[in-house]
C-alpha cells in the first residue's frame, strides 16, 4: 500500500491517525534516515502528537528517537526530577504547553517566570534547540470585548504573555515558538478545542487537528535540519498569469488590477517575489513559445520580471525533462523543489519520473497561496543576510552546469496515462466549439482557416469533405474537444484545409493517432494522396515540423508556406491512444 | 438490521477489519487497536449511526460492548 499522499496538505486527519501504523511501515521502508533525539514535555496529553509527529519527520528523512515526559509534569520533568531528561541529552525539547497550562490570570511575570525558568535549565543541555508552544485564545470571553484590552481580561493577559514569550525568542537564536495561536486562530477556535476530548482524555486540542499540530512541529525541526525547499519551478500559462498566452498574445494576459482573475494572479506574483527576496530562487518550465512567453513576462503589469528567474526553460519538451536540467544548472536535488502547475497532468508527468519533488495539489490560483503556505516547504528557522544572496550565486553557477538531465522514457509517461480519443464528424452538437477551436487557436493551426458554426454545419451535410473532430480523455478524467480536422476531396486526393488541437494536449501523441485514423478513412474512399499545407505565422512554430514528423514529402517550400504530399500507403506507426469511434 | 449487527459493522469499520467478530463482554482489553481515539472514532459512528448523541456521563460508564449497545438501545426508547 503507498501512502505518498497522505502527509501532504491538505490532510485527512482520519486516515492519518486511522493508519498511522501502516505509514510508519511504509515510510520506514522507503527512506534514508538521520536520527535525531527528541524530548516532549507534558503540559496536556502527548500521546498521538508524538505518533504523528514521528510519521511526518520520517517523511523528512528524520527518525526521531523520543523521551517522554510524565503526563502534566513538564515543570516536574525539567527542574526537579531532571536525571533522565539530562541523562537522554535531547536534540531538541518540544513543551507541548497550552492556555490550559496558565496557573493564574493575576500576575504576568510569574507566569511567565515559571516557563523562561525551564528554558535557562534546559539550556544547560549542550546544542539542545527549544521549540516552545504559545499560548492559544481561551473559547470565552468574560468581559466580552473587552476581554481583549483591559488588564483584568484573560485574552489581554494571553496576548501580553505571548509577547514575553517572543521577546525571548528574538534573544535567543536556540529557541523557537511553535504558534498553536496561529493554527487554532487559522481552522477556528471553536473546531480547534474540544471540550470532550479534554475532560475524557486530557487532549488540550480537539483530536482531529493533531496532524496539523504535528505537521508544524514537524516543519521547526526539518527546517533545522536543513530540510527545506529552496527553489520554486513554475509554470506561465494560468500558473503565473491568465490565459495562454500563445492564443491571446502577451498583452492579453490576465493580470493586474483590471480584472478580479487578474488582481489574483498579481497577489500570487507579489507572494512569489516576497519568497524571492528571501532567497528562495524561481525558476520557469513552460510548455511555450520562448520569444511569445518572454514577451509575456515583459508586460508592465507583472511584479514578476524575466530577471527575477534563474533559469527559464521555454520550449515544448516533456515538463520532467526541463525540470531536470533546471536542477543540473542550478545545482539542487529534486527534494529540495516545488512544482507548481496549474495542468495536473503535467504535475502527474513530473512527480512520476522525478523522486522527491514536491508540487501543490491544486489548479486554483486562488488556492495557490494558501497551498504552498500549508504545506510548510518554506520554514524559515533563520534567516541570514546570505538568504538574500542566493539568487546571485545561483546566477553564477548556471554557467558551469549546462547539460542536460536524465528522465525517463517519455512513451512510458504517455502509455501510463491510458489515453482514449473519442472521435465523431463534425455535426450540429460540435459545431459550436469546433468554430471556436479553429477561432481561437494560435499554436497548433496549420493554415489559419475559420470556419463559422453555419459554414461547418453545411459542410457536414457535404459529401466532399471528410472531417474528424477529437475528444481526449485519460486516467484524469475528460478534455472535451480537443482538435478537429477539416480536409476537402477531389477525386482520388484530399487536401486538409486546416487541422487545429487545444494547447492543452501537446506533446500527448494525439496527432500521430488522429492523422492515422484520417489515413485509415482515406483509405476507406480509395484516396491515394492526402496534401497538406503549412502556412507559418509568428504564433505556430509548434507545428512547423508537424508534416515532416508524419512522414509527409515536401513538394514546395516559399517563406510563408510549405506544401506536403502523402502517400496512404506509406505504413503508419502505432501509437499509445485508444481510438473510440462515435457514429454520428 | 439489528442494532447489534449494526455495531459490529461500526467496529469492523474502526478497526479496519472486516472479519471482526464482536460479542457483548468484549471491551478495550479484547481489541488490540481499542485506545481512546478508537473510543473516539467508535463514539462519533454510533452517535451519527443511530442519531443519537450520547452525555460525556454515559461514556465514561461504558465498560464493554454490551454497555454500548445497552445504552443504545435506551436511547432510542427515551427517543420514541
Amino acid at each position: 500500500m503507498s501512502f505518498t499522499n497522505s502527509l501532504e496538505y491538505p490532510f485527512d486527519s482520519t486516515n492519518i491517525l486511522k493508519h498511522k501504523k501502516a505509514i510508519k511501515k511504509w515510510l520506514l521502508d522507503n527512506n534514508a534516515f538521520q536520527e535525531v533525539k527528541i524530548a516532549m514535555l507534558s503540559g496536556s496529553t502527548i500521546g498521538y502528537i508524538k505518533d504523528i509527529l514521528e510519521l511526518f519527520l520520517l517523511k523528512q528523512g528524520i527518525k526521531p528517537v523520543f523521551w517522554e515526559g510524565n503526563y502534566g509534569r513538564y515543570i516536574e520533568d525539567t527542574l526537579f526530577e531532571n536525571n533522565t531528561l539530562f541523562e537522554f541529552s535531547p536534540d531538541i525539547v518540544y513543551i507541548h504547553t497550552s492556555n490550559k497550562n496558565i496557573d493564574n490570570y493575576l500576575n504576568i511575570a510569574n507566569e511567565y517566570e515559571k516557563f523562561e525558568k525551564i528554558w535557562e535549565k534546559i539550556k544547560e543541555i549542550p546544542n539542545c534547540k527549544i521549540i516552545q508552544n504559545n499560548f492559544e485564545m481561551l473559547s470565552y470571553r468574560l468581559l466580552g470585548n473587552r476581554d481583549v484590552y483591559d488588564t483584568r481580561g484573560k485574552l489581554s493577559f494571553i496576548n501580553e504573555l505571548n509577547q514575553k514569550l517572543y521577546e525571548y525568542a528574538r534573544a535567543n537564536t536556540s529557541f523557537f515558538i511553535n504558534d498553536i495561536n496561529y493554527l487554532s486562530a487559522y481552522y477556528g477556535i471553536e473546531n480547534w478545542y474540544n471540550p470532550q476530548h479534554y475532560y475524557l482524555y486530557k487532549y488540550a486540542l480537539d483530536i482531529s487537528k493533531i496532524p496539523v499540530l504535528s505537521f508544524n512541529i514537524s516543519n521547526i525541526i526539518k527546517s533545522l535540519y536543513g530540510k527545506n525547499k529552496k527553489t520554486i519551478i513554475l509554470d506561465l500559462d494560468n500558473t503565473i498569469w491568465g490565459g495562454i498566452i500563445g492564443d491571446i498574445g502577451a498583452k492579453n494576459i490576465e493580470i493586474g488590477m483590471d480584472s478580479a482573475q487578474g488582481e489574483a494572479f498579481l497577489d500570487f506574483q507579489k507572494y512569489l517575489k516576497e519568497l524571492s527576496e528571501l532567497g528562495i530562487v524561481l525558476n520557469i518550465a513552460s510548455k511555450n513559445n520562448e520569444e511569445i512567453a518572454l514577451e509575456g513576462l515583459k508586460n508592465e503589469k507583472n511584479v514578476l520580471k524575466a530577471k527575477d528567474f534563474i533559469v527559464k526553460k521555454i520550449n515544448w519538451e516533456p515538463k520532467s525533462k526541463n525540470v531536470q536540467s533546471i536542477l543540473k544548472e542550478i545545482n539542487l536535488l529534486s527534494e529540495s523543489v516545488v512544482f507548481i502547475d496549474d495542468n495536473p497532468i503535467e504535475r502527474d508527468e513530473v512527480r512520476s519520473n522525478i523522486e522527491k519533488i514536491s508540487t501543490i495539489n491544486t489548479s486554483e490560483i486562488l488556492d495557490f497561496i494558501k497551498y504552498i503556505n500549508n504545506s510548510g516547504f518554506f520554514e524559515f528557522t533563520n534567516i541570514s543576510s546570505e538568504d538574500k544572496e542566493r539568487n546571485k550565486y545561483y546566477q553564477a553557477n548556471l554557467n558551469r552546469n549546462l547539460e542536460i538531465g536524465k528522465f525517463k522514457t517519455y512513451d512510458e509517461y504517455l502509455s501510463s496515462l491510458h489515453m482514449t480519443a473519442k472521435i465523431s464528424k463534425i455535426n450540429e452538437t460540435n459545431k459550436e466549439r469546433v468554430s471556436q477551436l479553429f477561432g481561437k487557436t494560435n499554436q497548433f493551426n496549420l493554415t489559419q482557416k475559420k470556419y463559422s458554426p453555419e459554414q461547418l454545419s453545411v459542410m457536414s451535410t457535404n459529401k466532399d469533405y471528410i472531417s474528424i473532430v477529437s475528444e481526449l480523455d485519460d486516467k484524469f478524467g475528460k478534455n472535451g474537444i480537443v482538435s478537429a480536422i477539416v480536409a476537402r476531396k477531389s477525386q482520388d486526393n484530399v487536401e486538409i484545409e486546416n487541422w487545429t488541437m487545444s494547447c492543452r494536449v501537446f506533446k500527448r501523441g494525439l496527432e500521430k493517432a488522429l492523422f492515422s485514423y484520417f489515413v485509415q478513412k482515406c483509405k476507406e474512399q480509395n484516396i491515394k494522396k492526402i496534401i497538406g499545407k503549412y502556412i507559418r505565422t509568428e504564433k505556430n512554430s509548434y507545428v512547423s515540423n508537424l508534416f515532416p514528423d508524419l512522414n509527409f514529402n515536401l513538394i514546395s517550400k516559399t517563406d510563408k508556406e510549405e506544401l506536403y504530399e502523402f502517400n496512404t500507403n506509406t505504413s503508419i506507426e502505432q501509437n499509445t491512444i485508444k481510438i473510440i469511434k462515435e457514429e454520428a | 438490521m439489528s442494532v447489534f449487527e449494526k455495531v459490529q459493522e461500526i467496529f469492523q469499520d474502526v478497526f479496519d477489519d472486516t472479519t471482526l467478530e464482536i460479542k457483548r463482554e468484549y471491551s478495550s482489553a479484547d481489541i488490540e487497536d481499542w485506545d481512546s481515539l478508537a473510543q473516539i472514532n467508535l463514539i462519533t459512528q454510533m452517535e451519527k449511526e443511530f442519531n443519537l448523541k450520547f452525555n460525556m456521563n454515559d461514556i465514561i460508564k461504558l465498560q464493554n460492548i454490551g454497555d454500548m449497545i445497552d445504552l443504545i438501545e435506551k436511547k432510542q426508547n427515551e427517543q420514541l
